[in-house]
């Protein structure tokens, strides 16, 4: 049953999903099923699967993620890899708690692509900086005694150069 | 409802931050964020950069080190050939060690480790730490690679005596148990170590080793896991036992001595055997014996065999051959792909003596189920420049002398399935040539011939149509239904190429340097040739221009608006209206194309397209048959190219230039840069706006809303009782360059008539 769910007719199907602050939202399946989640319960519960809840995804993040399971819905072809790669730069362009949620949520919901986009992102965001310069961007207290810390460089110190 | 509890209970098991924990909005901080992200984020930064990020806080310190890949490389560019100092090795040995040291505290398990440093015995000490590192990690994929630094000279290298001794051998008692893909490069590995790794780490799938001199016999017996073997430049590696029941993939290559080789591998897929460029005297060996004897291993392939050869081997080959040998049947290749490396003109000759390459078609023979066949010739780039020789080497009646032996030798043998031809790196020297009229003598049912020309810049084919027949492509014999000559540098084609006719399809994706096609392609083979691109109109016109980069624009429409004149000619009506309305959509192609609204590609197009405003006046009968919508875009257009040409000249201060862009993509057009549109006589203005009326009923298109709305809004601009035919007039003289002088001597007095002509309607 559940295989027959996800053949021809996944396209224009819609699955119910619900967020943790108890809105319900109406997503095409097929895009729903970028989550390797929901597509594992999809399976799981077949067709008469009434409303998924999402306990650890609130809203306005979940809002954010189905756009991007939106967008990712089909395979992109040659022609469009630079408008996709585009809208993915913008779309990862957010604000730091916006995008640790939409992080959790991604990790929680299972969907690599998307993981890895905002790795990468945070990722890029390190590069190139200076441990003061990394604790101001990302709001990180140095919670190191000063002795503590000169022995880590110390320690580390073929890493520091 | 019990599917829903199930819904329910799979939901929560995953994990993830529960509210209370996380901080309001304001705080948001990547420290609330689990171990597992965080972890996940240093894996896309460097090694170097990750270790930094211990000094942060209490949660980063130890952090990195759950990483579950660790990669210290050499330097990143391969080709940077300056020699390495000491003390930078140094450096980053002491690196590897101080982050073993530190890993060494922790218990957490490690999948990769590689390692790629210039290192040779005097490291010894410090390798067998890392490589003890690694199995107490439980390292599934370990590489070393300690050749990095000889790049440049690997195929006369023969120094390693000094290279580390692996750890494989006994009496070192280190175990990789869960070991799963080894690469060893530069380590030199002795006889038995192999059997040892192999019978220490069961659960090993992928093997690749290369440039170890001390191995002279591997026998591995039972290797239940192996999946891929890599063995490549062991120079002195002369027997080879391999007995694996689920190997995929083996690749080897020879350099020093003969391998002899036994394989059992009833599952093999894929198979390489190259016999390279050697240290031995290959005359003394008989190497077509060899291959005789190595063909009959690889029988067990049953997807792709690549067999390779250096240019002597591959000489000493054919003057051995005779088509009465009998080669071993592959009798389950699907892909033969025979490489031939480095041909230097040895390749052509020897002596004075031509030789004969036709023995490779030999092996496609003795595969009846080959279904593509794929000739590589791998070039060693200084040696490119010597192969100008080769284009007069096709006799002139090469073809028929090639088609003569197939048939004497074969008796006009004929293989069913091969479908697929393909030519790398192909430039048309003789043997490839003699080659490729074999194989299509011989195979009945090629349906493809692909030749995708990889090196470029250092040479061009180039077609001269006074000795074509001597070079390149003579399409006496069947020719296949498509060509594909993507990317292969072509000036010129010569006439033969057109000449068959069941030629369909012609891809000259990337062709950039294309001047001319040939003349033969004209009226009667241009139906079939162009037939996808000329007749059916909206296919036609997006495939053109879905090829198209910016530097192909222009070329071809060119060549497809002259063929368009030509057609004028014809006395067919039906013909003629069918070419001026390809001509008016091509030209507003090109006019509103979103992609060449920059004010340059405006002014090139203009440039392209001015000549023809003459040519498209002079055959006004043509164009009257036209129904008033096109007329109408003809006209349009026309005044499009007039304005974007006298703006571009006239103001060539940059500054202006950039207005200029501006305005041209807005509708606002009556800046001071649209002087000439401004101008246009009375008459012009009126049989405009005649046929905007005609326009707004029901079939007018689109497009051709859209084209009105452009010129409307300049025309627009108050207009001065300038005529036309002075508009244009200037504009021309505001050309520059001599042919631009030549152009309008001949267009003038032509324009003049046709232009009063225009201002009656």
């Amino acid at each position: 049953m559940a295989s027959s769910t996800s053949g021809s007719s996944s396209s224009s199907k819609v699955v119910k999903i619900r967020s943790s602050d108890n809105e319900n939202f109406e997503v095409e399946e097929a895009a729903a099923a970028r989550s390797e989640t929901i597509k594992k319960l999809l399976e799981d519960v077949g067709d008469d699967a009434d409303v998924i809840p999402l306990p650890n995804v609130d809203a306005k993040t979940l809002v954010k993620v189905m756009e991007w399971c939106k967008k990712h819905m089909d395979d992109v072809d040659e022609l469009n890899k630079e408008e996709m790669k585009t809208w993915d730069a913008e779309f990862v362009d957010m604000d730091q708690s916006c995008l640790y949620n939409v992080l959790l949520a991604a990790n929680f919901l299972n969907i690599k692509e998307l993981l890895d986009q905002l790795t990468q992102k945070v990722a890029d965001m390190i590069k190139g900086k200076s441990p003061e310069e990394i604790r101001a961007t990302f709001n990180i207290k140095n919670d190191f005694t000063p002795e503590e810390e000169a022995e880590i460089r110390k320690q580390n110190a073929w890493a520091f150069e | 409802m019990t599917r829903r509890g199930k819904a329910l209970r799979l939901c929560l098991v995953g994990g993830g931050v529960r509210e209370g924990e996380r901080g309001g909005e304001d705080d948001a901080c990547i420290n609330d964020l689990p171990d597992e992200i965080l972890v996940w984020i240093l894996c896309f930064l460097s090694l170097e950069e990750a270790i930094r990020t211990t000094i942060l806080s209490r949660r980063w310190k130890n952090l990195w080190m759950n990483m579950p890949k660790l990669e210290i490389s050499w330097r990143n560019n391969p080709y940077d050939f300056r020699p390495h100092e000491m003390s930078e090795v140094k450096a980053k040995v002491n690196f590897v060690n101080g982050l073993v040291k530190l890993h060494e505290t922790t218990t957490t398990r490690m999948e990769e480790l590689t390692i790629c440093l210039p290192l040779d015995s005097l490291y010894s000490d410090d390798i067998d730490k890392w490589v003890e590192f690694s199995s107490e990690k439980q390292v599934k994929k370990l590489k070393l690679d300690f050749d990095v630094e000889d790049m440049r000279s690997f195929l006369f290298r023969m120094k390693d005596i000094t290279s580390y001794y692996c750890f494989l051998a006994p009496p070192s008692a280190i175990r990789l148990y869960w070991l799963k893909d080894l690469y060893l490069s530069g380590v030199n590995v002795v006889d038995k170590a192999i059997e040892c790794l192999f019978s220490n780490s069961p659960f090993i799938e992928r093997f690749c080793l290369n440039y170890s001199q001390k191995l002279h016999k591997v026998e591995v017996a039972d290797a239940p896991n192996l999946k891929y073997l890599e063995i490549i430049f062991c120079d002195h590696l002369q027997h080879l036992h391999i007995s694996a029941p689920n190997l995929n993939t083996i690749i080897l290559s020879v350099r020093g001595c003969l391998v002899h080789l036994n394989l059992y591998a009833p599952s093999l897929r894929h198979a390489a055997f190259r016999t390279l460029h050697s240290f031995m005297n290959v005359c003394r060996y008989n190497m077509f014996d060899y291959l005789l004897k190595m063909l009959p291993q690889f029988c067990q392939v049953n997807k792709t065999l690549a067999i390779g050869f250096s240019s002597d081997v591959a000489t000493t080959i054919c003057q051995t051959f005779d088509f009465s040998h009998q080669l071993p049947e592959l009798s389950n290749v699907e892909h033969l792909q025979i490489e031939i490396f480095s041909p230097c003109p040895i390749w052509f000759y020897i002596g004075s003596q031509r030789l004969h390459h036709l023995w490779t078609c030999a092996l496609v023979k003795t595969a009846p189920f080959l279904q593509k066949l794929s000739i590589k010739v791998v070039h060693i780039r200084e040696k490119v420049k010597n192969r100008q020789m080769e284009f007069q080497c096709l006799d002139k009646d090469g073809a028929e002398k090639v088609k003569a032996l197939a048939n004497a030798k074969w008796q006009y043998y004929s293989h069913q399935h091969l479908k697929e031809v393909e030519l790398i790196d192909f430039i048309g020297s003789r043997n490839e040539l003699e080659i490729v009229l074999f194989v299509l003598e011989i195979a009945a049912s090629v349906e493809t011939v692909v030749i995708p020309a990889s090196i470029v810049g250092e040479f061009c084919l180039r077609f001269d149509d006074s000795n074509s027949d001597k070079i390149l492509i003579n399409w006496e014999f069947e020719v296949p239904r498509g060509l594909d000559l993507s990317d292969i540098i072509i000036e010129e084609m010569p006439n033969t190429v057109c000449t068959p006719y069941n030629l369909q399809t012609l891809l000259l994706k990337g062709c950039e340097k294309l001047r001319r096609v040939p003349t033969n392609m004209g009226r009667h083979y241009q139906i079939s040739f162009w037939e996808k691109m000329v007749l059916d109109l909206p296919v036609t016109m997006s495939s053109i221009f879905a090829w198209n980069t910016l530097h192909f624009r222009g070329y071809l429409s060119s060549v497809l608006i002259q063929e368009l004149f030509l057609t004028w000619d014809f006395d067919d009506l039906s013909v003629q209206a069918k070419a001026a309305r390809i001509l008016v959509v091509l030209l507003c192609k090109h006019e509103f194309d979103a992609r060449y609204q920059k004010p340059e590609d405006k002014l090139y197009i203009a440039q392209l397209h001015f000549p023809l405003i003459g040519r498209i006046l002079n055959e006004i009968p043509v164009v009257y048959n036209l129904n008033a919508i096109d007329k109408c875009k003809v006209i349009i257009v026309i005044l499009q190219i007039v304005c974007n040409l006298d703006d571009e000249s006239l103001h060539r201060k940059p500054a202006d230039g950039m207005l200029m862009g501006s305005s041209s993509c807005s509708p606002v057009g009556d800046g001071p840069f649209r002087k000439y549109s401004g101008r246009l006589s009375p008459a012009v203005n009126n049989y405009l706006s005649e046929s905007s009326r005609q326009e707004v009923q029901p079939q007018g298109t689109p497009q051709s809303g859209y084209l009105w709305q452009m010129v409307n809004s300049q025309l627009s601009s108050p207009s001065k009782p300038y005529s036309w035919r002075e508009a244009l007039a200037q504009a021309q003289s505001s050309r520059i360059g001599a042919s631009a002088e030549a152009l309008r001597e001949t267009l003038q007095p032509i324009l003049k008539q046709k232009l009063e002509l225009w201002e009656e309607k």
